[in-house]
């Protein structure tokens, strides 16, 4: 290939990863996506090889104003191919090409060599110095985003250790091995239901979902991507630990439901739009959705809450059970302000509110398990506590849920059931061709998403919006967990702040609710 | 003529730096979401007292649907949803449209966390016509969410 001329990308520069572990150069083969972001159309000179003259003016903001000058998007599509790499996206408005290739073909495009890197147990791509491009294709390019995934804010993540398939480290569970803990029913496998997985970030790599599911020995799901707001599958970045825990787990579960996974931006509007989608779906008819995302209730504006408690409620009122992960950082739920806080949406009052354990195999019936509490080493806590703005619904007025602590508010309590949770305890799942020891109640909303896909097979009838039948279930239908505090609230015998009802006896919830359902046939329904 | 505010809209920017106006060229495109057109729903499904079957899809209702539509072609702009059963209609047009239909001036923002997004400054206003079907108009503030819970 002959000597091409080379410019750097101005403010391209990374240091490397402060208390990481480099783990040695990434594999060549390795598919890695960039997301190349262009200059606005107009008051630009042409694209020239005589960059000397030209400095490229590198703008922190990604917003959309002017779309992109269609020559450029030719020369970096040209670019792109000439460099053995895919276009798998192409926004002239929002100016930005997604190109994927293997991690050889991108580090020769753009001038860099990738690493791997784990820190706190979490493992990233990351790469030091400068990008640098071709000269003619330079002054059209702004950015070159996602080639390093290191985390920009403090980790939220909840991942444990990199583990080999064949090591399972002791202490972390498989999807199937929780199953039979939690007792679910066996001889149904979710047939014939449709689990809808809300996600606001990340993808899926189906290699992955095909090695993870092999691994298992278990058939692997019917899986799709439906595209929301313009939200995309689109693997590469952190929130992919997210998505494939949601993914694996569900899946795991109820192999024999397929899964249909939500993707939307990351505002109010995606997450609203994205749950509305997924009740009114005529197509796919999920009769579960379940959401790992959320914020403490008071980063909503109340038209926000509003909204999505509305669509919440018309998922219940159409019979499709919301699961709905209760928060990862105790019961301040991370805010500083000296106040205790639930997360939303787990706090609406038609969400199905999935707590955190932290769980021990005993070997007998009743599992041992604890209030997932490891603050103290930095490694979250269950959410929990009682809402500020949703009273107590009817299905908890004799759950003894105790008054907001700050104010008095007569709220909804957070969670209504639990789970196992703690990363130290925590579930195997492959994401981006690593297996990982991932934790926090993201796994706890897609874990109850499968069991009510093997009960609603069993019952032969979506349970629908399950929390009023779940509050007069007898006690023998969950595993109490009286022990331990996620801060401000402690466990104890029947509903706490921490783990609610409890984690399920599944077998058990089907049997009783199967028996609601015959006593209650014939009975009027007002 | 006479507007009225949607309750709890306006912005929480505590800690936000405004850094410029937005392109008054901008494409906006915002979820307008409409009251559930029977309200009793909800008792009766906290209290355990729903039975879905007796009941269909409690979509907005049709009269509210096309006054919504009938506001934004009055305001030029698009409609590129119309969903009765999940009581939403999406709109788009440039943010000068925008913001005159919603009442609001547009910033570019960023938060205490270095993340630049597109904000407004006050409570959203509607014609008290439209108002009244109206639960949120959301989209205009384009802030990251929510965080995965792993």
């Amino acid at each position: 290939m002959p000597a091409e001329s080379r410019l750097t990308i101005a403010g391209s520069d990374k240091r490397p990863l402060a208390n990481a572990q480099p783990m040695g150069a990434v594999h060549a083969d390795e598919t890695v996506s960039a997301t190349v972001v262009l200059r606005r159309r107009g008051d630009h000179p042409a694209i020239a090889v005589d960059s000397d003259s030209y400095q490229p003016h590198v703008r922190e903001d990604y917003g959309i104003t002017h779309g992109a000058d269609p020559n450029d998007l030719a020369a970096i599509e040209a670019f792109a191919h000439e460099h053995h790499l895919t276009v798998s996206e192409r926004d002239a408005a929002r100016r930005t090409i997604v190109v994927t290739g293997t991690a050889e073909a991108i580090q020769q495009a753009f001038g860099t060599q990738l690493q791997r890197d784990t820190m706190n147990g979490a493992s990233f791509r990351t790469r030091t110095g400068m990008l640098s491009v071709p000269a003619a294709v330079h002054p059209a390019i702004i950015a070159v985003l996602g080639l390093d995934n290191r985390p920009i804010a403090k980790p939220h993540f909840r991942r444990n250790h990199k583990v080999t398939p064949a090591a399972t480290p002791p202490g972390s569970f498989t999807p199937p091995q929780l199953s039979k803990i939690y007792n679910f029913p066996k001889n149904v496998t979710g047939a014939g239901q449709t689990i809808a997985i809300i996600e606001l970030g990340g993808g899926y790599r189906t290699s992955d979902l095909k090695s993870y599911f092999s691994s298992l020995k278990i058939k692997e799901p019917k899986i799709s991507a439906v595209s929301v707001d313009g939200g995309l599958n689109k693997p590469g970045g952190d929130a992919d630990g997210e998505v494939m825990l949601d993914i694996e787990v569900a899946g795991a579960i109820a192999p024999g439901a397929a899964i249909a996974v939500y993707f939307a931006p990351n505002t109010d509007q995606g997450f609203h739009d994205a749950i509305s989608k997924a009740v009114h779906d005529t197509a796919r008819k999920p009769s579960i959705i379940s959401i790992s995302w959320g914020a403490p209730e008071d980063a909503w504006t109340q038209q926000a809450r509003d909204a999505m408690n509305a669509a919440l409620q018309d998922a219940a009122a159409m019979g499709v059970t919301v699961t709905v992960a209760a928060g990862d950082d105790g019961s301040t739920d991370g805010m500083a302000d000296g106040k205790q806080h639930v997360d939303f949406p787990s706090s609406s009052p038609f969400a199905l509110a999935c707590g955190g354990t932290k769980l021990t195999d005993s070997g007998t019936k009743i599992p041992s398990e604890q209030v997932w509490n490891e603050l103290a080493n930095n490694e979250g806590s269950t959410g929990g506590g009682v809402s500020n703005f949703f009273p107590i619904p009817d299905y908890q007025k004799n759950a003894g849920v105790p008054k907001n602590v700050d104010t008095q508010f007569a709220g909804r309590g957070v969670p209504d059931i639990c789970g196992d949770a703690d990363p130290t305890t925590g579930y195997l799942v492959r994401v981006d061709g690593q297996n990982e020891i991932i934790g926090g109640t993201s796994a706890v909303a897609p874990l109850w998403a499968g069991l009510l896909a093997l009960l609603n097979q069993q019952l032969g009838k979506p349970v629908g919006f399950v929390n009023p039948k779940l509050y007069g279930l007898p006690a023998s239908s969950f595993f109490d967990v009286v022990t331990g505090n996620n801060g401000s609230y402690k466990a104890g015998p029947k509903w706490d702040a921490c783990t609610g009802l409890g984690s399920p006896n599944g077998t058990a919830i089907g049997e009783a609710l199967a028996g609601n359902a015959t006593a209650s046939a014939g009975a009027p329904v007002s | 003529m006479e507007r009225t505010a949607i309750p709890g809209s306006a912005p929480d920017h505590s800690g936000c730096r405004r850094e410029r106006a937005v392109d008054p060229e901008a494409p906006v495109r915002a979820t307008i979401v409409l009251r559930p057109s029977d309200p009793g729903v909800a008792a009766k499904l906290l209290s355990g007292r729903y039975d879905p079957a007796a009941h269909t899809s409690a979509g907005a209702d049709p009269h509210a649907m096309a006054a919504v539509e009938a506001f934004a072609r009055d305001n030029d702009l698009v409609i590129e949803e119309s969903d009765a059963a999940g009581r939403r209609v999406v709109v788009s047009g440039p943010s000068s449209r925008m913001g005159a239909a919603f009442g609001v001036t547009f910033g570019e923002f960023v938060s205490p966390n270095g993340v630049t997004f597109r904000g407004y400054d006050r409570d959203i206003s509607l014609p008290s016509g439209i108002a009244k079907y109206v639960l949120a108009v959301l989209g205009l503030d384009t802030r990251p969410a929510a965080r995965p819970r792993q």
